[in-house]
């Protein structure tokens, strides 16, 4: 066995890194379950015994509105992002046509500059559009996200045959069919790694809601749980126990893909 | 209809198609990702506050970013955080991707959850756990320093200039180096494996195989890794953000601005009370230039240290 584990120093080096890892992790479980005025008192290494009154904090305020909220954006970002991404990538991965070459150097290009800087312009834009104080703006922009795009478009040029795009083609197959039909199985790992992607970038979105958001029955989970603490009361055990409720769809669904995560990457983006 | 006619038509829909399956993400893309930039640089022209009253002011915003003390501090800060986070990132995710990729280490798939999970775990619950953690009286991480001998004084973590930016960067690593880890573990799993059974044949050990097969092999990710990590250094703000002001205090930058980053300050400057549109747009369009020259200086950096 100790051979097999290689350098038993190594082995232990690792497991006390993934530790230290775990730890904040582990901390934010328990701590949902003190008593908030508990949580400065030192290490804790198990679970209290408030959790019901935390419970009843966290559905004191909206809390099911925020996870619907969050849910709705998440999801439906999502979906819109992983369709514009994947024919956007499969017609640059797979066509030869004019622009293309453009289109490419744009992409990457815009791999490289964080949206943040341009928040100030957006945030009038969604002025203009009437889009502040909705759930817009989190939605359809995050939707045609660059790095989408440029792993759609390694992903089809690496996995999707040539010939047997040709050979539907010949079949009678028009290019919408050829798409749907012969390209996207295809293209399914990248899916959802992109998929799982998107929905985690848009679950744990900050500073947009936080810049376009007002009112409160639109707040997503983080927004929301700010509520908890503020001028009128300071409840921060709550708020961590909802952010812990919060975290549950998320881990739920990197535990369930964590396998086609990492081969989705595998196969594509490092190619590159 | 004859079948040339039939091909005809393929043809024109064939040339068609690629437009019509690039337009959806094009049309998004260049309402509010390409549009937002070129407008910035336009605002940053303005004295724009807000108001209906927009007059075009040259480059005057620009003068003062240059003489604004707090921009410097922003990038000053942004290079600091690069400096002591970079290193200890990919050395930390090279170690973990190299040891679960290595077949030599059993539950492969906790131990990478295990270092997943700091990534999916939102900035709100890290703000929130790490104030607790880092708290000078009654946090975990000085009781532990104290109980191992390390320190004999609890350090202020949160209150002070180097011990405030210190826990920044270890909440940043902590962060994100799980996900630096999936992407070399990518990189080496891609790496064709003959080329390690070669050189075992040739009576290669470990470290040589490292640093003669896996890293050349890695060097694609690594520009990637690098490059993203550098930029990401200048968007710092959802952590330090919560951490600083998340139990209702409002510290702009952590103390003496030792946090500030470009991100953090660009926020503050528009929508931190005041609303200087123009102003906060020069200090964005400043920042951008930076950026890109940056990454063309490592890129051609990367490239030619490789060859």
């Amino acid at each position: 066995m100790v051979k097999k584990l290689g350098s038993p120093f190594m082995f232990l080096l690792m497991v006390i890194i993934s530790l230290i890892s775990l730890y904040p992790f582990y901390t934010m479980i328990i701590m949902g379950t003190y008593e908030s005025n508990q949580l400065y008192t030192g290490i804790k290494f198990w679970f209290g015994d408030s959790l019901n009154k935390n419970l009843a904090s966290v559905f004191s305020i909206n809390f099911l509105n925020y996870y619907k909220n969050s849910l709705v954006v998440a999801i439906s970002t999502t979906v819109l992002g992983v369709l514009v991404c994947s024919a956007a990538g499969f017609a640059l991965g797979k066509y030869q046509f004019k622009g293309k070459k453009l289109m490419l150097a744009i992409v990457i290009g815009m791999l490289m500059i964080p949206s943040q800087l341009s928040i100030i312009a957006f945030v009038i834009e969604m002025r203009w559009f009437g889009w502040m104080d909705t759930l817009w703006p989190l939605i359809i922009p995050p939707a045609a996200s660059a790095f989408g795009v440029f792993w759609m478009t390694q992903f089809a040029k690496n996995t999707i045959p040539t010939e047997v795009l040709e050979s539907a083609r010949i079949d009678g197959c028009n290019e919408m069919s050829v798409f749907l039909r012969i390209a996207m199985p295809f293209m399914r790992p990248a899916f959802v790694t992109l998929a799982l992607l998107l929905f985690l970038w848009s679950w744990n979105s900050f500073l947009t809601p936080l810049i376009v958001l007002n009112s409160d029955a639109l707040y997503t989970i983080p927004l929301g749980i700010r509520g908890l603490a503020g001028q009128f009361r300071n409840d921060n055990a709550a708020q961590i126990l909802g952010i812990t409720l919060g975290t549950i769809p998320v881990l739920f669904f990197f535990i369930a893909f964590s396998k086609n995560l990492i081969e989705g990457l595998a196969s594509s983006a490092v190619k590159g | 209809m004859s079948t040339d006619e039939l091909t005809k038509r393929n043809k024109i829909s064939q040339k068609l198609a690629p437009y019509i399956f690039v337009s959806p993400f094009f049309i998004i893309f260049a309402l509010f990702s390409l549009f937002p930039i070129l407008f910035t640089l336009y605002i940053s022209l303005t004295d724009w506050t807000g108001t209906k009253d927009v007059s075009l002011v040259g480059v005057q915003n620009y003068i003062q970013v240059f003489q604004d003390t707090r921009f410097y501090r922003a990038v000053g800060n942004t290079f600091l955080f690069m400096i002591m986070i970079i290193p200890a990132q990919i050395i930390l995710a090279l170690f973990i991707s190299v040891m679960l990729t290595s077949k030599k280490v059993p539950f492969v798939g906790t131990f990478r959850l295990m270092n997943f999970l700091p990534y999916i775990t939102t900035s709100v619950a890290i703000g929130l756990i790490f104030n607790i953690m880092f708290d000078s009286n009654y946090g975990s991480v000085n009781e532990i320093l104290m109980k191992f001998g390390f320190i004999t004084e609890k350090i202020n973590w949160l209150g002070e200039k180097w011990p405030a930016r210190i826990t920044i960067a270890l909440v940043t690593i902590w962060k994100y180096f799980g996900y630096t880890a999936v992407l070399f573990m990518a990189g080496i799993m891609s790496i064709d494996k003959q080329l390690y059974e070669a050189s075992e044949i040739d009576g290669a050990g470990k470290w040589r195989q490292l640093f003669s097969i896996t890293l050349p092999n890695l060097k694609p990710v690594m520009i990637f890794v690098v490059l993203t990590t550098m930029i990401g250094c200048f968007q710092i703000f959802d952590e330090p953000y919560m951490i600083f002001t998340g139990f209702g205090a409002t510290l702009v930058g952590g103390p003496q601005g030792s946090a500030l980053t470009g991100t953090w300050l660009i926020y503050d400057t528009v929508f931190g009370g005041t609303f200087r549109y123009g102003y906060g747009s020069a200090i964005s369009f400043a920042l951008f230039i930076l950026i890109t020259a940056i990454t063309l200086v490592v890129l051609r950096f990367m490239n030619k240290g490789g060859e």
